[in-house]
């Protein structure tokens, strides 16, 4: 059950790791089942997201197209998720 | 049997009854804008079909729902049926917000996946407002724009964010559907369901950025008692939009799922790379039935 992810932070920067505002956060590959929503992040560049336990890859675009992606263990965890982008 | 209990946004809200027991299908709107067929209704995937229909593959797809080669196809012709009757949604929920896809089942009742409404892994409860916006098509807004605060969805999805019933509703002030149609639902038994085409269209992250609609279809692989499986490419952003038939001989667009997961949310056992749709079963034919129910205006009382 979804329930039982627990919600955590992803953070969005650019390469100069400034954050990035109105990009697009996705996870687009899971070993367990996560909603086909996309995020959107706030002005620090953050937006929330609960991931199950397993593994997954987040894809962070940007309007323009500019993309990046992450492998993330998923399930509690204190640790902010970061993408870099560029 | 499962019993479903719908539960709303707490809001002051009087439920009219429930509808009566019907036939578990409904009958499409065609809504009161032009009934000029879309030059986009030939992608259409219509009836049953034997056979798969062919795509490319790569041996190392990247994405888990666009399954090898993306076959989207960006619908253009947003402001007539079927597309009209799909909306972009934009979610503001807890500081935050997201975008997802809904699609009207009457005049004031767009259908969504449950976390498009409530999750409290994206949204730490109930989201805040929701812009829908039917028949979008990039900076387009061929039939303006409402901004919702109602909702619900049901209590196996409030309770326990269970992907089988990840299913939610918006509630509309205007009657949007009056104008653009809506789909029409079914609870079809897995005899009937098995071998259809079926067809995804919705507003996703990765092209566009959720202001654009891509469709795409492809046979349905396979049936469970609560999850339609389909072999159907889509992306973030698709979360609630209508998994839909033609049946033989119909013209009108029957949904009988609502799409909400990737291919991480089917069990490898299957044996099968598909995305999914919670399947639109009689307790949740009954559950939309009652919501359509619910933003239906009493008649008038009689002055005489």
């Amino acid at each position: 059950m979804l329930s039982k992810a627990a919600p955590r932070t992803v953070r969005v920067l650019d390469a100069g790791g400034n954050p990035v505002a109105g990009a697009f956060v996705t996870v687009v590959s899971g070993s367990a089942p996560t909603p086909e929503i996309t995020l959107l992040t706030n002005a620090e560049g953050r937006a929330r997201l609960g991931l199950p336990s397993g593994t997954f890859t987040l894809q962070a675009q940007t309007p323009d197209g500019t993309k990046a992606t992450v492998d993330v263990a998923g399930g509690e965890s204190p640790d902010e998720i970061e993408v870099r982008l560029g | 049997m499962v019993q479903l209990k719908s539960v709303s946004k707490p809001v002051a809200a009087t439920l009219e009854a429930a509808a009566a027991p019907s036939p578990r299908k409904t009958t499409a709107g065609g809504g009161g804008a032009t009934s000029e067929a879309s030059r986009s209704a030939r992608l259409l995937g219509r009836g049953k079909s034997d056979q798969p229909l062919r795509r490319e593959f790569v041996t190392s797809p990247v994405l888990e729902t666009v399954i090898g080669v993306d076959e989207r196809v960006r619908i253009l012709d947003t402001d007539l049926a079927p597309w009209r009757m799909i909306c972009s949604l934009n979610m503001q929920a807890g500081g935050g917000s997201a975008i997802g896809t809904g699609w009207l089942v009457g005049p004031r009742t767009v259908i969504t996946a449950g976390h498009c409404v409530f999750s409290n892994l994206f949204f730490g409860g109930w989201a805040d407002s929701i812009t829908v916006i039917p028949g979008r098509d990039g900076s387009e807004i061929p039939f303006g724009q409402t901004v919702a605060t109602r909702f619900a969805a049901n209590d196996l999805w409030v309770a326990n964010e269970d992907p089988d019933f990840d299913i939610g509703c918006i509630h509309l002030e205007e009657p949007l559907g009056d104008t653009v149609g809506w789909f029409a639902v079914g609870a079809l038994p897995d005899a009937e369901l098995t071998d259809f085409l079926i067809n995804v269209s919705g507003y996703p992250g990765d092209r566009g950025n959720g202001r654009e609609q891509y469709f795409h279809k492809n046979r349905i692989l396979r049936v469970t008692d609560r999850r339609i499986f389909y072999d159907v490419d889509t992306f973030g952003g698709q979360s609630g939009a209508p998994a839909w038939i033609y049946p033989e001989g119909s013209d009108d667009p029957l949904a009988v799922g609502i799409h909400a997961y990737g291919t991480g949310g089917t069990p490898s056992t299957f044996g099968i790379t598909a995305n999914s749709a919670p399947r639109i079963i009689p307790e949740v034919f009954d559950l939309i039935q009652s919501w359509i129910a619910e933003d239906t205006p009493a008649p008038a009382a009689s002055s005489c």
